[in-house]
Parts: structure tokens; sequence; C-alpha cells
């Protein structure tokens, strides 16, 4: 291979769009219905948890997710989940694939310190950022074993 | 046509495990610079953050010959235009760019399990491709380059 003709593309050359798709995901108090596990199979999305002193945030890696595939759930117990579905390849004679259509889904326990019913969630731009603001501290939580 | 897809899918089930072993590397990488971290005393510091060394495997990539055009699609979600470079010789595309992922100030880290890398991958197309005729977006997290023939190349 000679690389002496290598053509570099730019982007302005280049016809198509690059839109900074941001769209608020419902949290619902329920989990994905039973036949989203139906179409593909089921696996693990990456994703990074962090804490600060105000909140818990979860970012998923779900590329191709469509806002209206997305389930994030999150019950009374503290039990939070997400199902993503992502639909299927271009059709044609298939040269090289990595990855198809598939359903991502996680499950995670939330700590007690997580306001269960104040969580948000986001798709952008193939991430799914899921927020939890963190109850405000009670001082009677303090228990005082006595003497 | 659509049977070749289908077949495909079949063949590379296993594939889709990558991602695992890719987090369970990112994973490993936290924890060694974890390690460093506590050694070296830098905190904060992110700019030592070791690079996935399953870059050669990220993004995935699938190609598909939709018959008038052939399709790129990868995977790169959080990443626009801006941060992915396209390169195109003959018949061969390159796809490079980076994703470096920060830790937000005063955030503690729980799990890190994304990729973040310096990456480049080499496809070869079924045909030498008109570059003038290409078109390329990222969408939803999606890398889609669109590659027509080359005038030399069509009927054949």
């Amino acid at each position: 291979m000679v690389w002496s003709n290598v053509v570099s593309i730019l982007w302005h050359k280049l016809r198509g769009s690059s839109a900074d798709e941001r769209a608020d995901i419902p949290v619902v108090s329920h989990a994905a219905p039973v036949e989203w596990l139906a179409d593909g199979p089921v696996t693990t999305p990456p994703i990074d948890v962090f804490e600060s002193d105000r909140e818990f945030v979860v970012h998923a890696d779900v590329p191709g997710a469509t806002p209206e595939r997305v389930v994030v759930s999150c019950d009374d117990r503290g039990q939070l989940s997400l199902w993503v579905k992502r639909s299927s390849l271009p059709r044609g004679i298939a040269y090289s694939i990595e990855y198809q259509a598939q359903t991502w889904h996680r499950g995670l326990t939330l700590p007690e310190a997580a306001d269960r019913r104040a969580a948000s969630a986001e798709l952008a731009n193939g991430v799914l950022t899921i927020r939890i603001p963190k109850r405000p501290r009670r001082r009677s939580g303090v228990v005082r074993r006595q003497a | 046509m659509h049977e070749a897809v289908e077949g495909a899918h079949m063949l590379t089930q296993g594939t889709t495990r990558w991602s695992e072993v890719g987090a369970t590397s990112a994973t490993m990488n936290a924890v060694s610079r974890d390690s460093d971290r506590w050694r070296d005393n830098t905190a904060d510091d992110d700019q030592d953050r070791p690079l996935s060394f399953f870059a050669g495997t990220w993004p995935r990539t699938n190609v598909v010959d939709a018959g008038a055009s052939v399709i790129v699609t990868a995977e790169v979600p959080g990443l626009t235009r801006d941060d992915v470079t396209l390169a195109l010789s003959g018949n061969v595309l390159i796809v490079s760019g980076e994703r470096a992922l920060k830790v937000p100030q005063s955030y503690a880290v729980h799990r890190q399990e994304r990729t973040q890398a310096k990456f480049s991958r080499t496809v070869t197309l079924p045909y030498e491709v008109a570059e003038d005729r290409t078109s390329a977006s990222v969408e939803h997290g999606v890398l889609t380059v669109t590659l027509h023939k080359a005038p030399h190349e069509e009927g054949v």
C-alpha cells in the first residue's frame, strides 16, 4: 500500500449531519416489560459510576440507542435498572460484523443516601446518563448508645 | 443477501463479548491507576490515565455492502464528528481519533468500565471508492460512512 495519495477527509466537505441530540428519559417505578428480552442477545453495557457530595452519576455506553427504546426504572427498594434496545443493521452483504442488534441491561442497587424518587436520566450521543441526588442529611440519623 | 447478514450474526455472536473483556481491562486499568496514584501521591491527575490496550478493537466496526454503496458503521458513544478523523486511499478507509473520559472534579470514582482510547481502525473496502461521493455522519453515538464505487469500478 502506497500512502502518498492518502486523502484526509474534512468533515465540512462531507455531506451528512452530526446532530448533538439530547433527550430526557423518564425514570419509571417499574422495570421494562418482559417482551424486551425476546429480541436478540442481552449484554451488559460498560458503565462509569461517580459520586459527589450532592449526587450519584451513572454513565452507560449505549451507541445507536434512540430515546424511545430506553427504559430506566428505579423502585422503592432502590433497585435501579436500565434497558436499552438497539435496532438492526443495514441490509446487504456482510463483509465484517463486529456488533449487532441487541438489548443492553444493567441493574444497580442504590445506597441509602440516594433519593430514589428524584432520579433523572438523559440520553445524548449514545451515552445514557442517570443522576440520583442525595437526600439531605438528617441529624436524627445518628444513634447514640446510652451509657 | 439478507441471509448473509443473518449468518454473519451467528458467526460473530462471540465478538459481542469483547465489550466485556474491554470493560474488564478498563477496570484493571483503573485499579493499576489507583495504585499508581497511591504510590506517586498524584491525586486528581487525569494525565496518567492509561489508554486501553484494546484500542485496536475499539470502536467495533461493521462493513456492509448494500449494493449501490458500502456502509461502514462504528460505535463511538459520546463522540461527535469533531472527535473523529477519516482518511481514504483507494479501497482503504482509516477511522481514527481519541476518546478521553474525564472524571469531573470533586467526584469519587466507584466504577470505571467505559473504554477510553486513542484509536485507529483500518477498514479494507470491497472496491475502490469515489472520494467526492462519500458522506458521513455521527448520530446517537454511531459513525456511519457511506461510500460509492469509483467510476472505473462501475460495472465490474
